[in-house]
């Protein structure tokens, strides 16, 4: 049970000792794909301790929602630098206009009142899941030059697609299933992180595969 | 037991969430590895046919080249060494048998030269057809004095088009090139023949032989053969043994080269 609810951690500690294994050129996609990976790696590993384990460093247990907020903030600012590599439309530059603005009012809401809402999970989740869709429409339309299981960016949207869409209703339930809980509805939110845990690692996988690609 | 329940569908919705996007991941990834294979096979295409039309274009121009020669030859050298020969005939001497010496041998070159312009007329070769053309090319080879040949030719054997007449005696000259520069060989058989589905050329040696694997991995002369016997949908097979001579036989189907 213990490695269940702490998969997200050790998934993308995997990733990272790949890294270090294979050693692939760190340049262009594969640069912030090992930012991504290490962003959240080490904020898995603050809300773990802030909130899960805080008696480790003598700490009282505290809200971890700051870390969560901040760790979406950052998740958006590098896979807007790496779907920017990817895709050529100028349809997806719309999409990021109308996601910008509701994404920074809801940033600066979250910030201001440290609300336990994850809707800018669930925003995130559905521009993330657009762009990975945009990309799988510019490769159909495009001349298929490439064979599709060794092309890094594949693995790597597929894992993003996989992650992002699953989580989306996760995300968008959270706050439902919070109130279930607390109306004795559910009785263990925890199962639903596990999940979220699983699909995390499978996705993981995904980015793993992509190290091993050749460049 | 409720809570049970709404456990098991959650990780149930999960579940089945996460297939869908297997599924579609799958999907597109066979869809798109599908035209892939596809685009392979088309570039593949493109570029047999790009070195078909490139191995045509320098047949051509090397068609072109040879005319002129071949006109140049006939029109001008040959021209003045009949000049040559008739002005040495007409000359007072005092040592006839030093005169008729070099007239018999002036008259060789023109004998020789005017072969030759034979050989290399793309126009001549198209108008007597292919037997002709080897007939007369093998009788160059005789006057040689290095060399016994025969000509078998089969009455069936079907008439070839006139760009690929000339493409199979050029095929035919490089052969007997290759058998005059590395063979060492004296004696040549050439059969023109058919059955019921093929007709066929087959040159015979029996000089020393190769080794045609290594020959195939280092030398243009076999692949050059093979090259432009693929362009006239012909089929070349080189059977060889070190010491045992060697026989080249170009196979192509009745029915791709009427008239």
């Amino acid at each position: 049970m213990f490695f269940l609810e702490n998969l997200d951690a050790f998934s993308t500690l995997f990733v990272l000792v790949l890294f270090l294994f294979k050693r692939p050129k760190i340049k262009g996609v594969v640069l912030w794909l090992l930012l991504y990976v290490f962003s959240n790696f080490i904020f898995n590993i603050i809300e773990l301790i802030i909130f899960v384990y805080p008696q480790l460093l003598g700490l009282k247990s505290t809200n971890n929602l700051l870390a969560y907020h901040l760790s979406c903030i950052v998740n958006v600012y590098i896979l807007y630098n790496f779907f920017c590599l990817i895709l050529h439309s100028r349809v997806t530059r719309f999409v990021d206009l109308f996601f910008v603005v509701p994404f920074i009012i809801l940033s600066i809401f979250n910030f201001i009142y440290l609300k336990r809402t994850f809707t800018i999970y669930g925003l995130t989740s559905i521009w993330v899941v657009i762009k990975c869709l945009s990309y799988y429409a510019e490769k159909f339309k495009a001349p298929p030059k490439e064979d599709l299981l060794t092309s890094r960016v594949f693995w790597m949207v597929s894992g993003f697609f996989l992650y992002y869409a699953v989580a989306f209703f996760i995300f968008m339930a959270y706050d439902f299933i919070t109130e279930g809980v607390l109306n004795g509805v559910i009785t263990n939110i925890l199962h639903i992180w596990l999940v979220h845990n699983v699909i995390l690692a499978i996705s993981c996988c995904f980015y793993s595969r992509s190290i091993l690609c050749k460049e | 037991m409720q809570g049970i329940s709404s456990d098991i569908i959650i990780v149930f919705a999960g579940t089945f969430l996460l297939l869908c996007i297997f599924g579609f991941v799958f999907y597109f990834v066979i869809a798109y590895n599908k035209r892939h294979r596809e685009y392979l096979a088309e570039k593949e295409e493109i570029i047999k046919s790009i070195e078909q039309q490139k191995l045509q274009s320098q047949i051509e121009i090397q068609e072109q080249i040879l005319k002129v020669i071949s006109g140049e030859i006939h029109d001008n050298i040959g021209q003045i060494l009949s000049l040559i020969s008739l002005q040495l005939n007409s000359l007072p001497t005092t040592d006839e048998e030093k005169l008729e010496e070099t007239i018999l041998l002036l008259d060789n070159v023109i004998t020789d030269l005017r072969g030759l312009s034979k050989s290399m007329d793309p126009d001549r070769v198209m108008l007597v057809g292919i037997t002709e053309a080897i007939a007369h090319e093998l009788k160059r080879l005789e006057r040689t004095g290095k060399y016994s040949t025969q000509l078998y030719v089969d009455a069936d054997f079907v008439t070839l088009s006139a760009d690929k007449t000339i493409i199979l005696y050029r095929i035919f000259q490089e052969i007997i090139n290759n058998i005059i520069k590395h063979s060492k060989a004296n004696n040549v058989v050439v059969t023109v023949g058919c059955n019921e589905n093929d007709n066929f050329l087959i040159i015979d040696d029996n000089g020393i032989g190769f080794n045609v694997e290594q020959e195939n991995k280092t030398g243009l002369g076999l692949s050059n053969i093979t090259q432009r016997a693929k362009l006239i949908g012909a089929q070349a097979e080189v059977n060889s043994l070190a010491g045992s001579g060697t026989t080249i036989k170009l196979i192509f189907s009745k029915n791709n080269n009427y008239v």
